[in-house]
């Protein structure tokens, strides 16, 4: 059965983000006006990575467990939207991930437990932080995501498959993506094909659409339906997580999230990244 | 005893713990979760703590939230604070965690007296005539699970232990055979002696190559999980 192998440091596994770090990004997200999707976006990526450290992380520091990359895409470049590394430094272990974090000391206002609040010390971390401008190449970053993806399943047959997350607000203006994504889809492990998962998010949060199962229910609205037709049929170990979860999805579900509000993303990132990369210590 | 750890893993990447004190008759086995930091070195403290500072079994449940205490205050002043990168402390502070098993022997005029203590799927087999007579805490193949309970090294996570601590005794006589162990081990015993197969009978006369051995056929042909495995003899003479 595909989508089976657990990670270990024999077989790591392989996370990829693609960002549009386009202009519209900077807009508002919901009636959070202080937030931009760009912002939001920024956030939960960071939220997961500093979760998958935690993950990977054993008494002698964190084990060598995945591998990262989020692709940055706006104007007409591709970038590294990790600081501190390149886009030909791309992708990096977990282990090199949680030693390049901007760490910030904050305070929180929490709850004390009686009642009350106070204030408690937190680090933030960060590795990605919100951009914004120019266009959306998302072509161009699907294939850079090609490359990338290509040399790693190469190296890593044993491997669970890549998971790659591309996370847009808007459609690509340097030519029709299908055809790249379709590319990516057809790489494999011997553990089955590359997953891509599309999540629109939407500034003016109408209700979003999780995990459609065909274009009919779709808006009428190219752009939806071609995101949907780029993202990868959803394997039965995310149909059954799903379905637990209270999803409305079937066998022909697609990865994809349409006019995602905040919650919405961290809720589509979380299935597509913690679904079934299963850890076993070794 | 017999110990083999998780296929790619190193042997002091190994957090299953079994420590006795046979001048005693105390016994324990421990089996520290992965997915923390310093359990191996919390389920060194309760193994170890048992078989020198055991507590009456028969009262378990009014003096075993005491008797944990001072190992958690002792697993945390034992860690360098200080000196932890961010996502060591971080999980650090979200605790260790391990199964616990601890075995008293007692004689009396009547015979001995098997008395144990378990919380998890670390187990206990009594063999009496080539034939296994008992079996603690876990009694089914089907509830050998990857949720099972485990203790903590913080207090706070461990609001229900009361519920899942469990005790047991037993009578046994001389030449029956104890064999304590983990739960990849503990499982395998309980679907080969379904089969009407005398498992226990392959390990009784083992050292310990033949019984890594036994192990890499069984994760090979997918018989047993790929974990830590322990499994302790203990005798009556």
């Amino acid at each position: 059965m595909p989508y089976n192998q657990p990670i270990d440091r024999r077989n790591p596994g392989m996370l990829i983000f693609l960002l549009d770090q386009s202009q519209s990004m900077r807009r508002p997200w919901g009636s959070d006006s202080t937030r931009t999707l760009s912002q939001g976006t920024a956030d939960a990526i960071n939220h997961l990575l500093s979760n998958f450290i935690i993950k990977s992380t054993r008494d002698e520091g964190v084990r060598h467990y995945f591998d990262i990359a989020v692709l940055g895409y706006r104007g007409i470049t591709i970038e590294s939207a990790i600081t501190l590394k390149t886009l030909d430094q791309l992708p990096i272990s977990i282990t090199e991930i949680a030693d390049i974090a901007h760490i910030e000391d904050r305070t929180q206002i929490v709850e004390d437990g009686t009642g009350g609040l106070v204030e408690k010390p937190v680090k933030i971390k960060t590795w990605v932080n919100p951009v914004s401008e120019g266009n959306t190449p998302m072509c161009d970053a699907l294939n850079k995501c090609y490359d990338i993806v290509s040399q790693w399943t190469s190296a890593h047959q044993s491997s669970f498959p890549p998971i790659v997350i591309n996370i847009t607000d808007g459609e690509a203006t340097d030519g029709d993506p299908e055809p790249n994504a379709e590319r990516i889809k057809e790489l494999r492990t011997s553990d089955g094909n590359v997953l891509l998962f599309n999540i629109h998010i939407s500034p003016s949060s109408p209700k979003p659409l999780a995990y459609p199962t065909d274009e009919e229910t779709l808006p009428d609205d190219e752009f939806a339906k071609r995101l949907f037709r780029m993202s990868s049929s959803l394997p039965e170990v995310y149909v059954n997580r799903l379905t637990t979860d209270g999803y409305a999805v079937g066998d022909s579900s697609r990865g994809f999230v349409f006019n995602a509000d905040l919650v919405a993303l961290i809720n589509a990132v979380d299935v597509g990244t913690q679904t079934a990369f299963h850890i076993e210590a070794g | 005893m017999f110990c083999i750890q998780k296929d790619g893993n190193s042997p002091t990447e190994n957090e299953d713990i079994y420590k006795s004190n046979e001048e005693n008759l105390l016994f324990a086995l421990a089996d520290g979760a992965a997915d923390a930091v310093y359990s191996r070195r919390w389920a060194t403290l309760l193994a170890d703590n048992f078989i020198n500072n055991p507590f009456e079994i028969g009262k378990t449940q009014e003096i075993f939230i005491d008797w944990l205490e001072p190992l958690q205050i002792q697993w945390r002043t034992e860690i360098n604070w200080g000196d932890l990168r961010w996502y060591v402390e971080e999980k650090a502070r979200r605790g260790a965690f391990s199964t616990f098993l601890g075995l008293r022997i007692t004689g009396t005029q009547f015979g001995e007296i098997v008395d144990s203590v378990a919380i998890g799927d670390t187990c206990l087999f009594i063999i009496h005539d080539n034939n296994i007579t008992s079996m603690f805490p876990v009694i089914k193949v089907s509830d050998f699970s990857n949720t099972t309970p485990l203790l903590c090294s913080y207090e706070r996570y461990n609001t229900k232990i009361q519920r899942y601590l469990q005790t047991f005794r037993a009578n046994v006589t001389r030449g029956d055979l104890i064999i304590l162990a983990t739960d990849a081990f503990a499982k395998w015993i309980l679907e080969d002696s379904q089969g009407g197969r005398r498992t226990w009978s392959h390990i009784q006369n083992m050292n310990q190559i033949e019984f890594e051995e036994l192990i890499t056929r069984l994760r090979e042909s997918k018989k047993i999980r790929n974990d830590d495995t322990t499994a302790a003899c203990i005798y009556l003479e």
